[in-house]
């Protein structure tokens, strides 16, 4: 199976609740390698679950709409696609994965009929039988001990980390080759956390897709993903190799951030370094850079004009005309 | 269950149903009644509109089971005959308030927006309207009959229907199922039909089950007024009105018909019930 390339330009999603207008997506722009791993990593309310359904185009009509932006899937503008065409795209090249998997699993329909209905959406001459079996090898790829028994299950009687990986066994049933996975452990315990996202790598491994991993937590990003964008107040702030984001970050938010990760080496008076204020309201349109109040090394340039993408990292840090700030940064 | 996959879901409501012993008491009471309101006529040589005046208000008996009303007619044939009115005029008249609140309902709640808004007011222009007004409407256009009655009964009917499914459909749809469905790419006809309408099946089934005992009410309440079905015609409402009168000397006149009435309303009940659990597997245990 050849794995897609896929190429957001300059997304930009609004949306409308109650009368005021939310910037949720401001002009995000990125693209994914076939084969690649990569992470989308920010706070609560930056935009990357938002940017993420745009891409196929899951924002509810009476809740907002895309501005702005290609979605670049292959060489086709997603964007421009009628409904219909769009839907051929939507689980077959592009499945996704959702946070809350109990919730997005039909509370009514077994799991077996669930997964042959995900089948059958996009093969349309395959038989019931062909279907079934499918969907057995697919739970079993996602190793549920039992998948006859699981078949026959509804939503409610599988664990939380047992209906993830039939979150996980949907998403493929159509055979995707992009996979987005919004947040796809946060509402499992530790343990479950690592098993699924190992499995999600070996599953990538083995059939040659891209994924791209949205999460709120650097701790799950090191052993799985190839690369990273930080995103903050709707934009992608910085975009990095995983080692280079852990060892060394670009962007004084990214490198708050991982200070902010409570560590154990440290003597126990430390005290957790925290970033003080809070993300910017989204509702106001947004002048300069949207880190500027909180960051430490705001420059009179950063409040005036937003940053443009300087060495993968949209900060005016990296302008040589602010060398000596820089400098102050690079040091601390 | 160590069988092939099947689609399994009928199959697995219908044995939870099974295993649902008040359901299962409704359920057989109702196959009784039916049989009954279909052959039990034939035991007795009497039939429902035969007068005897010699035997007016005669008691239960050998000869009059369950006795005999003012006009002498066998009380026995005449529950029967009213047993099969008043089934008839509830399933026909439940069964068609489903098929247009569903199909009304789920397409308004689903669409949304200002369609709905339209097709909502509508509802409530409509019911605005006095029942008794649409009923002596239809009488005087149409002439008495169980028609009429039914029409009158749907006329206005599925509008309890519509708004339950649309109430339903709209407080599902935006859930992460239906989300997740798309995100599939199921489209639209699909998500509709299979994942709302199945996921609105409990509130289908508990309102059918109270749309039939309503209706055997409404056609009572019609024949009690003189609007229903017309004599000798019998029908358990209009037993129930003769009868009370007579409560403190001829009570089986009234206890026979009320009896009948409760029973069935018990029967559809506990079935709509146990229906309602059997369809929703997050009642299993």
């Amino acid at each position: 199976m050849k794995a897609a390339e896929l190429e957001v330009r300059n997304l930009r999603v609004t949306f409308y609740p109650k009368g005021r207008k939310v910037q949720a997506v401001r002009g995000v722009t990125f693209s994914i390698k076939p084969n690649e791993r990569v992470a989308i990593v920010g706070e609560s309310g930056s935009g990357k679950s938002q940017m993420a359904r745009a891409i196929i185009q899951l924002i509810p009509d009476h809740a907002g709409k895309i501005e702005a932006g290609e979605v670049l899937y292959d060489g086709v503008n997603l964007l421009s696609l009628k409904e219909k065409e769009m839907r051929s795209y939507r689980g077959r090249e592009i499945g996704m994965i959702f946070q809350d998997a109990r919730a997005a699993l039909s509370p009514l329909i077994s799991i077996g009929n669930q997964l042959v209905e995900a089948y059958k959406n996009h093969h349309l001459l395959a038989t019931h039988q062909e279907a079934q079996s499918r969907a057995l090898e697919l739970l079993e790829l996602v190793q549920i001990e039992d998948p006859l028994r699981c078949f026959h299950q509804y939503p409610h009687e599988l664990s939380g980390g047992m209906c993830q990986r039939v979150m996980i066994a949907l998403a493929l049933a159509p055979d995707p080759k992009l996979l987005i996975a919004d947040e796809p452990t946060t509402s499992l315990d530790m343990t479950l956390q690592s098993q699924i996202l190992d499995l999600l790598k070996k599953i990538q491994e083995q059939m040659g897709m891209s994924i791209l991993f949205i999460t709120h937590d650097f701790s799950l990003l090191s052993g799985f993903c190839h690369r990273a964008l930080v995103m903050y107040a709707g934009e992608i702030v910085e975009e990095s190799d995983i080692q280079e984001l852990f060892n060394r970050p670009k962007h004084p938010y990214t490198k708050a951030l991982l200070r902010s990760i409570p560590r154990l080496n440290l003597p126990k008076s430390t005290p957790l370094e925290v970033i003080e204020g809070a993300p910017p309201d989204l509702s106001i349109p947004i002048v300069g850079c949207p880190f500027q109040p909180r960051c430490r090394f705001a420059t009179p340039q950063c409040s005036s004009s937003s940053p443009p993408m300087i060495q993968r990292v949209a900060c005016w840090l990296y302008d040589p005309r602010f060398k000596e700030k820089y400098d102050l940064f690079a040091a601390s | 269950m160590e069988s092939a996959p099947t689609a399994p879901y009928l199959r697995e409501s219908i044995q939870r149903l099974k295993d649902n012993r008040p359901a299962m008491v409704g359920f057989w009471l109702l196959v009784i009644l039916f049989i009954a309101a279909l052959i039990a006529p034939l035991f007795t040589p009497y039939t429902y509109y035969e007068t005897h005046l010699s035997l007016k208000n005669y008691p239960p008996s050998k000869e009059f089971w369950f006795g005999a009303d003012e006009l002498g007619r066998n009380i026995f044939s005449r529950i029967w005959m009213g047993a099969r009115i008043s089934l008839f005029v509830g399933i026909s008249a439940a069964f068609i308030d489903m098929v247009i609140g569903v199909i009304y309902g789920a397409f308004s709640g689903f669409i949304g927006g200002k369609t709905d808004e339209i097709m909502m007011r509508f509802c409530d222009i409509l019911n605005s309207l006095p029942q008794l007004l649409i009923v002596i409407i239809l009488l005087v256009l149409m002439g008495p009959g169980l028609s009429t009655i039914i029409l009158a009964l749907t006329l206005t009917g599925w509008i309890n229907m519509a708004r339950i499914i649309r109430g339903h459909i709209n407080q599902i749809k935006h859930l992460d199922f239906v989300l997740a469905a798309k995100a599939l790419g199921a489209s639209r006809t699909r998500i509709l039909m299979h994942h709302l309408i199945t996921n609105a099946v409990g509130s289908i089934i508990t309102t059918v089950t109270l749309t039939i005992p309503a209706a055997i009410f409404t056609e009572s309440f019609l024949s009690f007024l003189g609007l229903g079905v017309q004599a000798p015609m019998a029908s358990w409402g209009t037993m129930a009105s003769d009868g009370l009168p007579a409560l403190r000397f001829y009570p089986w006149r009234l206890f026979f018909p009320a009896f009948f009435i409760s029973v069935t309303m018990l029967a559809f009940n506990l079935l709509g019930e146990g229906l309602r659990d059997a369809f929703d597997p997050r009642m299993r245990r």
